[in-house]
């Protein structure tokens, strides 16, 4: 689960960052940026508790950061973990109201009109270090899951480099799925109606569709290279039970969304639902090849 | 056998075509480590190894080429590498190498974050039931480092596990072999030698490594980590240029 949250975690904190990178302030806010803002502290924060209860001896936790081991994922994770924790804290709304010399309004340094050079220096070129710190970390917290098992002994998950990318896939399918029904309830910037309106809003079901055909593709390339044979993995995967829950991952995940292509024909209570079965989808995607190799 | 001297790099050979399934290497083992018993109900009790079983005798049925079936015994337990991919994917740095080349855990610093579990290309290491931390083979280093023997090798009724000097266990290692394939066995061989660096636990096999379960070719998993890492980066950046496509609108919704 907090594999799962992670990857949601860092595809907002994304999502949020690209947003304010490609869209003016003026068309519309910010509606992600603001809420990655607000939520990307207390969902790691929650990451991070879990990841400690998941510990055999949770009272040791503190041994993972004694160290950094480019050797070892589960180290990189843990340094990554803090990292972007951090880029978390200083974009939080209420670190802004505590600190105000801290003034961190975006996640890439702008220069306002009107803004003198001092200011800029000393106000928004700050919020260029957050960005260079969050945003790399965001991408190894979505993709993290899938190289740490690209990295480890069990013939699935090793059979091709695929994997990280394909959690990555997952990871900014679910965040779209997630934004989608989240940002007309959540969003601080405005009405529901409004927020639906906006560019930034618009564009996420097509990054749903977008990313389900890439986790297709990306994932048959991956079990092509799976060892075959009765008793394989790969075989355990796609048949049985594991299999049954597999093939719904895949129609939730990936295929449905495809709809989405064409979101201005549909009504939105059909687009909310194709983005939830894309969020369950990519779980049940996540959860059937991680516990295949547990068995 | 007891060493004199003080030796560096000291390992253990298991002849496998001398051993008869006796599991008192097994008995041994629970015994020294205070280990408790797993009991299945089967030939292979238990059916693999774990965080409380570090020694597992497997029987391995198949069928020769003439038609007859025929049992293949082998005593599984950690074969302490020399680049151990359990101590490389240690993020809490608990599993640690001794003086003589062993790998251990330091059970004072493990969290049983559990990643060295996977990371095991042979599947040795297991977190206990008991403890909650990794548990594994420690070739008796307590033992080993007060010049003794470890307790599989001074039990085994068979000479199949020897106990010394990598060098000379590797020269006994080659006789065997020699003798083996006079005798018939076209297939044997000295599995341990050069996989992952070395291992210090070397196995005479009279068939394929894979027949035994033992991975062939033996891949450290770190050395898939930068392909992975760059694959991943590279689809990133194609994610990236697909977000932007959506966001300039030449990609139609």
């Amino acid at each position: 689960m907090y594999f799962f949250l992670g990857g949601i975690t860092g595809g907002l904190y994304l999502l949020g960052a690209l947003e304010q990178l490609v869209q003016d302030h003026t068309e519309g806010g910010w509606p992600t940026a603001a809420l990655a803002g607000s939520w990307c502290l207390p969902l790691i924060l929650w990451c991070g508790g879990l990841l400690i209860l998941d510990l055999t001896r949770p009272g040791r936790f503190w041994r993972l950061l004694t160290q950094m081991k480019w050797t070892s994922p589960v180290s990189i994770g843990s340094w990554t973990l803090v990292g972007f924790g951090l880029a978390a804290l200083l974009i939080h709304p209420r670190t802004r109201d505590l600190f105000p010399a801290l003034n961190v309004r975006h996640f890439f340094p702008r220069h306002s009109a009107g803004e003198s050079l001092p200011q800029f220096i000393t106000q928004d070129l700050p919020a260029g270090w957050i960005h260079f710190l969050g945003i790399p970390c965001a991408a190894v917290l979505m993709s993290y899951t899938g190289v740490l098992l690209t990295v480890s002994s069990r013939p699935l998950w090793t059979c091709s480099p695929w994997m990280g990318a394909i959690y990555f896939l997952l990871a900014t399918t679910g965040t779209a799925g997630m934004m989608v029904v989240a940002l007309p309830v959540l969003s601080p910037v405005g009405p529901r109606s409004s927020v639906v309106a906006t560019a930034s809003y618009q564009r996420l079901p097509p990054l749903i569709a977008a990313g389900g055909a890439l986790v297709l593709l990306f994932l048959a390339l991956h079990l092509r290279r799976a060892p075959r044979g009765p008793g394989e993995s790969a075989e355990r995967l796609v048949r049985g039970d594991r299999g049954l829950a597999f093939r719904v991952a895949i129609v939730l995940g990936c295929l449905l969304p495809q709809v989405l292509w064409r979101q201005r024909d549909l009504p939105f209570f059909l687009v909310i639902t194709v983005a939830v079965s894309s969020l369950i989808g990519g779980y049940l995607l996540r959860w059937t090849t991680f516990c295949v190799e547990e068995e | 056998m007891r060493l004199q001297n003080r030796i560096d790099e000291v390992s253990m050979l298991l002849d496998l075509s001398a051993c008869i399934g006796c599991r008192a290497c097994q008995v041994a083992c629970n015994e020294w480590n205070g280990l408790p018993v797993e009991l299945t109900g089967s030939c292979e009790h238990p059916t693999s190894l774990s965080g409380d079983t570090w020694m597992q005798v497997r029987v391995i049925e198949r069928q020769t080429s003439d038609g007859f079936p025929e049992w293949l015994l082998y005593s599984d337990s950690c074969k302490h590498c020399r680049e151990a991919p359990c101590m490389v994917a240690c993020p809490t740095g608990a599993i640690v190498r001794t003086d003589e080349g062993m790998i251990v855990v330091n059970e004072n610093v493990c969290n049983g974050n559990g990643h060295c579990v996977p990371a095991c290309p042979f599947g040795v290491i297991g977190l206990s039931k008991k403890t909650g931390i990794a548990g594994k083979c420690t070739f008796c280093y307590e033992r080993v480092a007060e010049g003794l023997e470890t307790a599989c090798t001074k039990v085994c009724p068979t000479a199949c596990i020897q106990f010394g000097e990598r060098k000379g266990l590797i020269e006994n290692a080659h006789r065997r072999i020699g003798l083996l394939r006079e005798r018939g066995a076209d297939e044997a061989r000295l599995y341990g030698e050069h996989e992952l660096g070395g291992l210090h636990v070397l196995y005479v096999l009279t068939c394929e490594p894979s027949v035994y379960g033992l991975p062939d070719p033996l891949v450290a998993p770190r050395e898939r980590l930068g392909r992975a890492a760059l694959a991943t980066a590279a689809v990133a950046l194609l994610w990236g240029c697909l977000y932007l496509l959506l966001t300039s609108g030449n990609l139609s919704l």
